[in-house]
């Protein structure tokens, strides 16, 4: 997902526009990976 | 690094992915490691942030903003170590009284947003989100 998409679709679920299940999935996939790299950076 | 695929919890009959707890283990999982939040690329700590405000409304959400399938034997939740508490039982509430509250709740995440976009410190938006839960439960009570 590239910044401007994780961008847009975040709006769209804080402003309650209607948002599928299946973009839902893959936000919370995104959240998690970049949960992953500050994991990595306070590793590191 | 590690491998981003990672095993959320799913209805494994359903295939879906029961969205409010995975974005409150995602919020316990910043919540974590919030006194090093400032030790972060600008860039990546933009990104948490953003995520987090979204997360904070997944979380909030109960069955109505988040349309997913819950598990058939699922019970209220009242998961140990949860950041944000189930609001009541939408099952003993009619149609409009859910959607009356689902409005009350799209009101006050509103209002923290709005406080969100207006700082920058990601403490501020967790303390303050965790002072809407507590007008949530408050109200919950009344």
């Amino acid at each position: 997902m590239t910044d401007q998409e994780l961008e847009d679709l975040a709006q769209r679920i804080v402003s309650g526009t209607s948002t599928t299940e299946e973009e839902y999935k893959r936000f919370i996939k995104e959240s998690q990976r970049i949960i992953d790299l500050t994991d990595v950076v306070f590793a590191s | 690094m590690k491998n981003p695929e990672h095993n959320f919890n799913t209805n494994e009959k359903e295939g879906s992915l029961d969205i409010q707890k995975e974005s409150s283990n995602l919020l316990n999982r910043i919540h974590k490691n919030l006194e090093r939040f400032n030790e972060l690329p600008p860039e990546l700590a933009n990104k948490v942030r953003l995520i987090t405000t979204a997360l904070v409304i997944m979380a909030f959400s109960h069955k109505g903003m988040a349309q997913t399938v819950p598990p058939p034997d699922s019970t209220p939740e009242t998961t140990q170590g949860e950041i944000f508490p189930s609001f009541g039982n939408d099952d003993e509430m009619t149609e409009e009284e859910k959607e009356e509250k689902q409005e009350e709740a799209k009101e006050k995440a509103d209002e923290v947003i709005e406080v969100v976009l207006d700082n920058t410190k990601y403490e501020d938006m967790y303390r303050i989100a965790k002072d809407v839960v507590n007008i949530f439960k408050k109200d919950d009570d009344e």
